[in-house]
């Protein structure tokens, strides 16, 4: 049988997942607290560098979530994908 | 939807790297080329994705200047771009971004960037005794110093993060403490370009996906415990992106995950083709005859390679699909799965890594939780042997036969 792999497939497991990391006291947890919330450091969200990025006016500017698919640059890391 | 657009403003470069895709895996199509891409070209590139927006109601592109090395082109070529690209689509959202090897990156280029909001991303090969063995110009010296003094200057204007190519031959200590000293808040690793008949130079032909040979895996490991213990940890994306892939966030690229590729190359002569990093293949293979001169944009959706490209997630071997860490790693990046036998019907030559470092990071995530927590999801931990064990077996879906002929479509056999 195929093994489980993804640790969440549902909105509700995920809730259950951050609030379970956000929560934890224990101090190797602090990574995965950057990455789901619950830690202001270790892994910066930055805006990119050489310049901000304009918004549509009223808009989204996801240029990943827009077309539902992946680019050749994360919109917040400035690394190269392609 | 392609949305992203990498534009090769430059067909050449003031370094000869030795591991370079555009000059030294094979393909010379670069000799082809002009070796600028002309205004005109842009001119009429814009006036192509202005109809290729309306037409699919899309209003946000990302812009890549890429080469070559686009540092080559004065800045005016800039100005002039940004404000064709910003005059021709008024209404759409543009994230520009270019990438260059850093040499004669100096205030002037920032101060330029930062008024056009252009992001920089510089790519740098770790510590100078390995950088300068493979970045190298054309008269063999090597440029570390000249990428060191680009990237702090960059801290000071904007630019934020540094691309390298893992290497086996650098300790993921010395990596790390390289990036540390740079005081780079982001670095992130890609994987050396290869394939089953052009291997990256440290991986042993009969040992690939072999059960105890897992360098990449053993190596990343390695930097992803040090990462992890290290309080002021800057981003790297790669980890970050695994680890929200296992908690089933979403996320990905097109080295792992199941997004669709929404990246297309625009070559200097105005051809548009896949991420040219595949034409370490073989001569040719991305070559087609779309041309944003004579075509439009939305061509590129009848290209047998580009259907590839664009689902590369979707189009994957039989035993991709079958396998427990599928929806984590998407089958990886298609260059990785090529052979001249089977042409993209492989899982890559990094698959039993990926599956050894998947499984240590998706246990690490679970060690993390609470038991109660853990139960209550029905989280078990999963190791490396159980996981090349199912693989062994031939998995219940089969892939669509119509699938499969695309795949091996490219076989050179």
């Amino acid at each position: 049988m195929k093994k489980k792999f993804k640790i969440t497939s549902n909105l509700e497991q995920k809730e259950i997942l951050k609030k379970s990391i956000q929560n934890s006291e224990n101090q190797n947890v602090d990574l995965y607290k950057s990455i789901f919330g619950g830690l202001n450091s270790g892994i910066a969200p930055g805006n990119g560098g050489g310049g901000s990025i304009i918004l549509p006016p009223g808009g989204s500017c996801d240029v990943v979530a827009i077309s539902g698919a992946s680019a050749a640059y994360d919109r917040v890391d400035q690394f190269l994908r392609a | 939807m392609v949305t992203s657009f990498v534009l090769k403003v430059a067909s050449r470069c003031n370094l000869n790297c030795s591991y370079c895709y555009m000059y030294n895996l094979g393909d010379k199509t670069y000799l082809k080329q002009p070796k600028f891409m002309s205004i005109s070209t842009i001119h009429t590139f814009a006036e192509k994705l202005a109809h290729y927006s309306k037409e699919n109601g899309l209003r946000s592109f990302q812009i890549v200047f890429h080469g070559g090395e686009p540092l080559l082109l004065p800045k005016e070529f800039y100005k002039e771009s940004v404000r064709i690209f910003t005059e021709t689509l008024s209404d759409a959202y543009f994230d520009f971004v270019i990438q260059t090897n850093g040499v004669g990156l100096d205030g002037d280029w920032y101060a330029l960037f930062n008024e056009l909001n252009i992001r920089v991303g510089i790519s740098m090969d770790g510590p100078k005794e390995y950088h300068d063995r493979y970045r190298v110009f054309h008269n063999g010296k090597g440029s570390y110093d000249e990428v060191r003094h680009a990237i702090q200057i960059g801290l000071e204007n904007g630019m934020h993060g540094v691309l390298s190519v893992a290497n086996l031959n650098i300790s993921p200590n010395v990596l790390y403490e390289e990036f540390k000293s740079l005081n780079v808040p982001s670095f992130n690793l890609l994987l050396p370009d290869g394939h089953f008949d052009k291997l990256p130079d440290d991986l042993i032909k009969d040992r690939v996906n072999t059960y105890d040979y897992t360098p990449y895996a053993d190596w990343l490991i390695e930097l992803f415990t040090i990462w992890k213990s290290d309080p002021d940890r800057p981003n790297m994306r790669f980890f970050k992106t695994l680890i929200q892939l296992i908690a089933g966030e979403d996320a990905g690229d097109q080295m792992v995950g199941l997004k669709k590729n929404g990246v297309a190359v625009v070559e200097t002569n105005g051809n548009l083709e896949v991420a040219d990093s595949i034409r370490a293949c073989y001569e040719g293979i991305t070559r087609n005859s779309i041309n944003i001169h004579t075509h439009e944009i939305s061509s590129i959706l009848e290209d047998p390679l580009f259907d590839i490209y664009i689902n590369s997630h979707q189009m994957v071997s039989e035993k991709c699909i079958n396998c427990p860490i599928y929806e984590i790693c998407g089958g990886g990046f298609l260059l990785n799965r090529y052979s001249n036998e089977n042409g993209f019907d492989n899982p890559t030559i990094y698959c039993h890594d990926m599956i050894k470092l998947v499984t240590y990071i998706q246990n690490d995530l679970i060690d993390s939780l609470p038991d109660e927590v853990c139960k209550e999801m029905e989280l078990n931990r999963v190791s490396y042997d159980e996981i090349l064990e199912e693989l062994e077996n031939k998995g219940p879906v089969s892939i669509q036969k119509n699938i499969k002929d695309k795949l091996v479509a490219y076989s050179l056999t």
